[in-house]
């Protein structure tokens, strides 16, 4: 896991209360729309997202900075690499 | 008929193929979450709507609108009530297309079968296509029926 101390998070998406696959799709629209370098974090209560997400990453070539579970929700953090 | 969109799929793509045959919104938010999936994981999934799916995805689905399966019996009002927490499975899809490498298609048969034009369908379709050359572009793939 990263240093949190060494990003920004440049958009935060509220997707808490959608259910799978709504937080990583609009993950996904949010990491297309955003610039290479850009810190994404996605909000989720969705507990498919802390697999599907990272996994995503994993696969897309994205860096996930943190999956912080923050009680009732969790918070991913994930760069734009490319 | 037109079979545009319904090109060979890159190779060095993973290709899922998916055919909606339920009319039944059970049967539909597999076709819906699914692509998302295949979405998520950067693969070109075509998805061939026919009978009572294409019956169900037109702009007026009629009386197929939210139908659930005979099959669940009085548990279809639970259903209803939890899917009533989910966006449609024609936004599910929508939102797959917009973001991914997703094309969907119109059977043919059911095309000429019930006298529907493109127009008659959700704008998410691209074309008509036959079941023949769909399985024929599907060989690189899997394939599912819902």
């Amino acid at each position: 896991m990263a240093d949190t101390t060494k990003y920004t998070v440049t958009r935060e998406i509220d997707a808490r209360g959608t259910y799978c696959p709504g937080p990583m799709m609009e993950l996904i629209r949010a990491v297309r729309e955003a610039q290479v370098g850009d810190v994404i974090a996605v909000l989720s209560t969705d507990s498919g997202s802390q697999r599907d997400i990272p996994q995503w990453c994993a696969k897309a070539g994205h860096e996930l900075l943190e999956v912080a579970h923050l009680g009732d929700h969790d918070r991913i953090v994930v760069r734009k690499a490319h | 008929m037109s079979a545009e969109g319904l090109q060979h799929p890159m190779a060095d793509k993973h290709h899922l193929s998916i055919i909606a045959f339920s009319g039944t919104v059970d049967r539909l938010y597999p076709v819906g979450i699914l692509t998302s999936g295949g979405v998520a994981n950067d693969m070109r999934v075509d998805v061939f709507f026919t009978f009572w799916a294409l019956l169900a995805a037109r702009r007026d689905p009629g009386p197929f609108r939210d139908r659930v399966s005979l099959d669940y019996g009085s548990d279809s009002d639970d259903f209803r009530r939890h899917y009533a927490n989910l966006p449609s499975w024609r936004a599910l899809l929508s939102q797959a297309k917009e973001l991914g490498d997703v094309h969907v298609h119109a059977c043919a048969m059911t095309m000429d079968l019930f006298h529907l034009s493109l127009d008659d369908l959700d704008p998410m379709f691209e074309g008509v296509v036959g079941a023949g050359e769909f399985l024929d572009r599907a060989q690189d793939g899997q394939i599912l029926v819902f």
